[in-house]
């Protein structure tokens, strides 16, 4: 089996005149939790797009050779649908199922299964928007996974977690990497957590400007991906929200 | 008194129509109203049926079958509303605005062309449920059938286009046919309905019941169970109400409609909608 699932060759993307990515190329393993760091702006979400299939019209090349499973940035929670948990993590079946073909019994068992797996499970007839910020990242983790993928990716999911809901759900990402032999490719803006996490971190600013092991990686590399944008150094509570004008 | 009631249902023919009418417009598009709701497209009834009068002019100013003409006004007014809002990544009510002033104006233009005599156009809009025909029934019959398969058949894909239409795309939902199938289903609802029951009521049946359903119900599917529930119920409520107190049937419906978001609200209130 290749160790190599994902390879990004001279992507570059934008719109006018204005650069949102440059000749970023980089490759990705299996069993490697790669960690996406850059300030507000930096391509970062585009370069998710990209590989996930949701952009198009961007110049080089994204070669996957792995089943991917996504979750996506979502600032908007619909917290009054009425929709259960199980059937959010449901969703994440549909493309095995297809159209005109209702779940079976298995099927909902493998999503009970994966409840249980991201901790869940007790909640599973409860609605969706019922749940707190770290357990809805859980259901989300539980849809991503339900196409078993080899390939995760992650656009800020710590997004609304408080701090021990973070570091509850990187070791979840970690246990999940070795059990399932699968790479993972996370956004985050949580720089702390990203170094004690992930195996390699990649900087990015319109241009990649590290891809390295979390500790090999210099602090005048950090300074001249981000130049200047020291909030992120300090974990600024209202990063988020500014980067995204709440 | 509610004897009596059944005894002139039995016995009067525009009766029993207007109460099978009442009951099948309102399945129609309570069954609708909770896809309307959760995409916030409230607007939308209240824009496919004036949308409709341009048509209705048109097939006047041309002579044709004039329903015919404001069915496929609404099917175009859907599309045109799916299309812009998909390619121009507009709010469905931005295009419903522009659309509805638009499609009406086009009427009054091309009414100004009719020759002789012109219809009360606007008058069709205010509907009228004592005046329902067996062709009328036998129409919101077969629109309530393909409703309820259309439904039943796509629920899956209703539910996570109207929860998550990005990551229902990812997943591989046909999200864009379901857009363009719901804008037509629920224009020629409103086609087939606002002739019986007139705007106010329609636009009442695609909002009042899925708000109130939407309060109490812990899924999707018992959120439009309770959305068709509340709107017959509403609409028998409605039409025996106005018997007894010989008052007109489509404002006591919508009266009856309000009072049972009420109850759903107060409902939500003292037992917590959350299992």
């Amino acid at each position: 089996m290749e160790s190599r699932i994902l390879r990004v060759e001279s992507l570059s993307y934008k719109i006018g005149s204005h650069w949102i990515l440059r000749d970023v190329s980089f490759e990705v393993s299996r069993r490697e939790f790669v960690g996406i760091i850059g300030p507000n702006g930096a391509g970062k979400t585009t370069l998710i797009k990209a590989i996930v299939g949701d952009l198009s019209d961007y110049s080089g090349k994204v070669s996957v050779s792995a089943k991917i499973g996504y979750l996506s940035q979502n600032p908007e929670r619909k917290r009054d649908f009425p929709i259960r948990v199980k059937e959010v993590a449901a969703m994440g079946l549909y493309g095995e199922r297809g159209i005109l073909k209702p779940l079976r019994k298995c099927d909902w068992k493998k999503v009970e299964d994966l409840l249980e797996r991201v901790g869940i499970y007790d909640l599973k007839e409860r609605r969706a928007g019922a749940l707190s910020g770290g357990e809805y990242q859980r259901l989300m983790l539980a849809r991503a996974l339900a196409s078993e993928p080899e390939l995760l990716i992650l656009d800020e999911p710590e997004a609304g977690v408080d701090e021990m809901g973070k570091a509850s759900f990187y070791r979840l990402l970690e246990s999940l990497k070795n059990d399932k032999n699968m790479g993972i490719l996370m956004v985050s803006h949580d720089i702390g957590m990203v170094f004690e996490a992930c195996d390699t971190v990649m900087c990015i600013n319109k241009t990649l400007h590290c891809h390295k092991s979390a500790d090999k990686i210099r602090p005048e590399e950090l300074q001249s991906a981000f130049s200047g944008d020291l909030d992120l150094f300090i974990r600024s509570r209202d990063h988020f929200e500014r980067e995204h004008h709440l | 008194m509610i004897q009596d009631f059944v005894k002139d249902i039995i016995s009067y023919g525009f009766l029993r129509n207007a109460l099978v009418a009442a009951i099948l417009v309102s399945s129609l598009t309570g069954v609708f109203s909770s896809v309307v709701v959760l995409r916030r497209i409230e607007f939308i009834g209240d824009g496919a049926a004036h949308a409709t009068f341009g048509g209705i002019a048109f097939g006047l100013l041309l002579g044709t079958d004039y329903l015919l003409m404001a069915a496929i006004t609404a099917v175009v007014f859907a599309i045109a509303v799916s299309y812009f809002t998909r390619r121009n990544k507009l709010s469905e009510s931005s295009v419903i605005g522009i659309l509805l002033p638009l499609s009406m104006s086009l009427g009054v233009i091309a009414l100004s062309f009719v020759k002789g005599y012109t219809p009360d156009v606007m008058g069709l809009f205010f509907g009228n449920i004592l005046m329902v025909t067996s062709e009328d029934v036998w129409l919101l019959i077969a629109a309530n059938l393909v409703a309820m398969a259309f439904f039943t058949i796509f629920y899956r894909e209703l539910l996570y286009y109207s929860y998550d239409e990005g990551m229902a795309k990812h997943y591989g939902v046909p999200v864009g046919a379901i857009h363009y199938a719901v804008l037509i289903g629920i224009s020629l609802s409103v086609v087939s309905s606002v002739k019986i029951a007139g705007i106010i009521l329609v636009t009442a049946f695609l909002v009042i019941p899925a708000v109130a359903a939407k309060l109490i119900a812990s899924s999707f599917r018992s959120m439009i169970v309770f959305s068709v529930s509340l709107a017959v119920v509403a609409s028998i409520i409605g039409i025996f109400v106005s018997y007894v107190l010989d008052m007109p049937p489509g404002p006591v419906i919508v009266v009856a409609l309000f009072l049972e978001f009420l109850l759903s609200a107060s409902l939500k209130r003292f037992i917590g909608k959350e299992s």
